[in-house]
């Protein structure tokens, strides 16, 4: 069967192949085209479309998988996020009817991307993972430190950073494991530099320094590693201003400050934030110079304001809102921290909107003050809340995703022993079928092996009866023989001797002498003509089927001690009727007997054969119980007459009543043998 | 004058009369015959042994089917003619028979070698006369029809034993083979095999029971 199948697919395969292969190569032609990044996005977006509708064309799913792949990459390059996710989603469908496990943990994966660009960091998770679990068991060890990082870059987000932390790690020990290509060193330095951030928000300074110092480290390997570098001595004095060593915080600010324009050009947002940051720095470490804080603030807020950057401008107005708040310069404070307070409402950034509700709460004073203080504490709390939140969201996932694989595997265990019970029951079914249909094939071999030893019975009954016949005949015969021969022969042999003796003397005496002997000659023609109506006459009795018959009531009814009448006409020659009729027939009555005896507890039975207009009337009558005709199973001994019946090509009538006895009556056609 | 002394065995007594109204009737007349009748085997042995004692009988007529006697002993003329022969050594004794089959005679003719051998069927007053006359005087006569049925199986050149004989004569007389071991004293292989020889010795090609009884008719046998 299978090789079978084979064949088959070869075949096809081979004579769809000439038009395949020319569309086959199309399609890869095309993708080529669409990866070709010379070429204007939208083209490439066209190429790949058409490359799509001929693997559809073709109807093959893994073209059709690999073509709709690079259209949704494209369109992800097109920042179309949505149609990027739509044509995933159809992928992972595919992917699953293909049972492809690493084209549905790539489709996963996508579709996790999208929600990660779109910041819809719960289902980003959920998707990535998903894609995760797939890429681990497959051992694509890339693709999943690549994911538990950006997972731990999620939970870093959502404040879940102690998860956050671990996958991080897990993701740099798999980096550290990777060859050294410029791409595994940028992550590595990510996952340090994240790993830092991680570590500060968790308090654990000298471990964020740590990782920081590695992150620079891992960074001079890096081709184009400047801003890494930038970045990495910003965080590092972000770090030291947080552990209070201000003078090597505001040393690495300083250093910064003085590099400005090796990178204002192309991150101009920077360079206030470093100042911001010097500004700040100074501030909190009591540096008297207020003036010139206060200018290096101003020039921060400046730039930013002029750059029209709100992400800039709102950690310096905080920061500027503070200083004065220090200075007590009230107004100026309550400008920069409205200014704060609209920007971070209106970016969700809550930390230095707490921060500006503090600082409001200190400005106004009395029941507005309050107000603001009890604003805060809302907000404190309903971010706690929402951080925790989130974290049970994570785990939730976490778990409904292992859940959910439980469920996989106890599904398909189930299926598996579903199939298993089915299957063995199926077998049972059919090994109890063929036993059904086996014994009920015996028994009817069984039944007809009987049928033809009965029939056998009869038949050497019958034969029997002739050889009985026969030697009655012989025997009759023989009989007669003797008779003329001893008797009659020696009589008349006398009785010519003694006439012929009689002509040597004359006389009276010899006349009289004479006609005794005519006399005694008179008395042998009686005794010949006595013979030979002995002769004519059929001597054999008993001989015919009719005694047969006869036998079998008689016997049938002695022993079921039943009073039994028979009549029988001469008019049918049996020795006419075919063998196989009288056989049905002797059979009938027999059964119908034995139904008697065992159902209708009967006295007397009377049974009749009569010939009418060419039929054998066989009437079969008791006196028993009876039954109701119409409304009786018919039990196996009334099949048993049907089917005789039918046979002889006769016709069946039981009349019967309850209490009054049965009449069975037989029509059987009077068919003699040719 | 001459007295002779005669048994007469018939179990028709019509047929007695027969005898003793021709014997009468042709006798010489310087001849008288005392004539004792018997209907059976019984009174047939008591007046032979009463005659052996007192005066032996001179010549004796015996049937050949008789009612057997009451103790089984004697069955037949036959029986009867052996006994004569032991009690009356001197006595002609002259079997009537209606058989005129041949194996009967042969069988006869070997077993007692009579002084007279009439057939009844054939028989007149006149032959009976005759042959009562010459056995007297010059022993035996045998009727015309025993001395061709004896010529002839002498003529022929197959020689059938006493048990082939038997085995044709009562398939002639239409037994079944598988009954004949009742009437042979042999198996019932041996008498299969008797048959076989015989259709072999008849040159019976067919195999049929009924070929080989007329064969043997046709020769003499039967």
């Amino acid at each position: 069967m299978r090789s079978y199948f084979l064949y088959f697919f070869v075949l096809l395969s081979i004579y769809a192949n000439g038009q395949q292969n020319n569309s086959i190569s199309k399609i890869d032609s095309l993708i080529t085209l669409s990866k070709d990044i010379t070429i204007p996005l939208v083209d490439r977006e066209a190429y790949a479309s058409v490359s799509l509708n001929l693997a559809n064309k073709l109807n093959n799913d893994t073209l059709i998988l690999k073509t709709r792949k690079n259209l949704s990459l494209l369109k992800f390059e097109a920042n179309d996020y949505e149609s990027f996710k739509i044509l995933n989603k159809v992928n992972l469908e595919l992917a699953f009817q293909l049972m492809d496990s690493l084209e549905i943990a790539s489709a996963y994966q996508n579709i996790a991307q999208s929600y990660y660009y779109e910041n819809i960091n719960d289902s980003a998770y959920f998707y990535y993972s998903k894609s995760i679990k797939i890429y681990d068991k497959l051992e694509f060890l890339q693709s999943k430190a690549y994911i538990l990082m950006t997972i731990s870059d999620i939970q870093e987000t959502e404040k879940d950073y102690i998860s956050s932390e671990e996958n991080a790690i897990s993701a740099l020990k798999l980096f550290e494991t990777f060859s050294e290509s410029q791409y595994n060193l940028q992550q590595l330095y990510n996952l340090n530099n994240l790993l830092g951030i991680i570590s500060l928000k968790l308090g654990h300074f000298d471990e964020s320094l740590d990782y920081h110092n590695k992150a620079e480290l891992v960074n001079r390997k890096i081709d184009n590693g400047f801003y890494n570098e930038i970045y990495t001595q910003n965080n590092k004095a972000f770090v030291y201003r947080k552990q209070k060593k201000y003078d090597k915080a505001l040393e690495l600010y300083q250093g910064l400050v003085n590099i400005k324009n090796d990178y204002n050009v192309y991150d101009p947002t920077f360079y206030p934030l470093v100042l911001d940051n010097l500004a700040f720095t100074k501030f909190v470490a009591n540096h008297k110079d207020n003036d010139q804080i206060e200018a290096l603030f101003k020039e921060a807020y400046h730039i930013s304001d002029s750059l029209n950057d709100n992400l800039t401008k709102l950690p310096i107005s905080i920061d500027l809102s503070k200083f004065y708040l220090e200075l007590k310069e009230k107004d100026s404070s309550l400008k920069y921290v409205n200014t704060a307070y609209k920007i971070a409402k209106e970016t969700s950034s809550n930390e230095i909107l707490l921060d500006a509700l503090k600082v409001l709460s200190e400005l106004k004073g009395g029941e507005e003050g309050k107000a603001y203080l009890n604003e805060h504490i809302k907000l404190s709390d309903s971010l706690l809340n929402v951080e925790r939140n989130v974290r049970n969201k994570f785990a939730r996932i976490e778990l409904e995703t292992d859940e959910l694989e439980a469920d996989n595997e106890r599904m398909s265990q189930q299926r598996m022993w579903l199939l298993i019970v089915s299957a063995v029951l199926l077998v049972t079914l059919f090994f109890l079928y063929i036993i059904i249909t086996q014994r009920a094939k015996n028994k009817e071999l069984q039944f007809e092996k009987d049928q033809q030893k009965a029939n056998e019975e009869i038949y050497n009954l019958m034969l029997s009866q002739q050889d009985k016949v026969d030697e009655a005949r012989a025997n009759e015969k023989k009989r007669i023989s003797q008779e003329m021969h001893d008797g009659i022969l020696g009589r008349l042999f006398g009785t010519r001797l003694s006439l012929d003796s009689l002509n040597f003397s004359e006389g009276k005496e010899a006349i009289q002498n004479r006609s005794n002997y005519i006399n005694e000659l008179k008395t042998i023609e009686d005794d010949i003509r006595k013979i030979s109506h002995d002769l004519n006459t059929d001597f054999v009795s008993g001989s015919g089927f009719m005694d047969i018959v006869s036998e079998l009531i008689d016997k049938q009814t002695k022993a079921y001690q039943l009073k039994s009448e028979f009549e029988f006409t001469d008019d049918v020659s049996w020795e006419m009727v075919s063998n196989k009729n009288k056989i049905n027939i002797y059979r009938i009555i027999q059964e119908a007997l034995q139904n008697i005896y065992k159902h209708a507890k009967a006295e007397a039975v009377k049974i009749s054969f009569q010939l009418k207009n060419n039929v054998i009337l066989l009437s079969i009558t008791d006196d028993g119980l009876g039954f109701d005709v119409n409304k009786s199973k018919k039990g196996i001994g009334i099949k048993n007459i049907n089917a005789r019946v039918n046979d002889l090509e006769g016709a069946v009538n039981f009349v019967s009543k309850i209490n009054e006895g049965t009449t069975i009556n037989i029509e059987i056609p009077y068919k003699t043998n040719p | 004058m001459q007295h002779i002394h005669i048994l007469m065995v018939d179990d028709h007594p019509i047929i007695i009369e027969g005898y003793q109204n021709t014997l009468m009737a042709t006798k010489n007349d310087n001849q008288t015959l005392v004539i004792d009748t018997a209907n059976t085997c019984d009174a047939a042995n008591l007046l032979m042994e009463r005659a052996a004692n007192e005066r032996p009988y001179d010549v004796c007529f015996f049937d050949i089917s008789l009612p057997p006697s009451a103790d089984g002993k004697i069955t037949s003329g036959e029986d009867l003619a052996k006994i004569a022969k032991n009690l009356l050594p001197n006595a002609k004794i002259i079997i009537l028979t209606m058989f005129n089959e041949s194996y009967r005679i042969h069988s006869i003719v070997k077993e007692i070698n009579p002084d007279g051998f009439l057939i009844k069927s054939d028989l007149t007053s006149s032959e009976l006369a005759e042959a009562f006359h010459h056995i007297l005087i010059d022993p035996p006569y045998y009727s015309s029809t025993v001395t061709n049925f004896l010529n002839k199986s002498v003529i022929n050149e197959i020689y059938v034993d006493e048990v082939n004989r038997k085995i044709l004569h009562l398939l002639a007389q239409g037994m079944k083979t598988r009954s004949l071991p009742e009437h042979i004293n042999l198996s019932m292989s041996a008498i299969e095999k008797r048959k076989k020889q015989l259709k072999l010795l008849f040159s019976i090609s067919d195999g049929k029971d009924e070929s080989l009884i007329m064969e043997a008719r046709k020769k003499g046998f039967l």
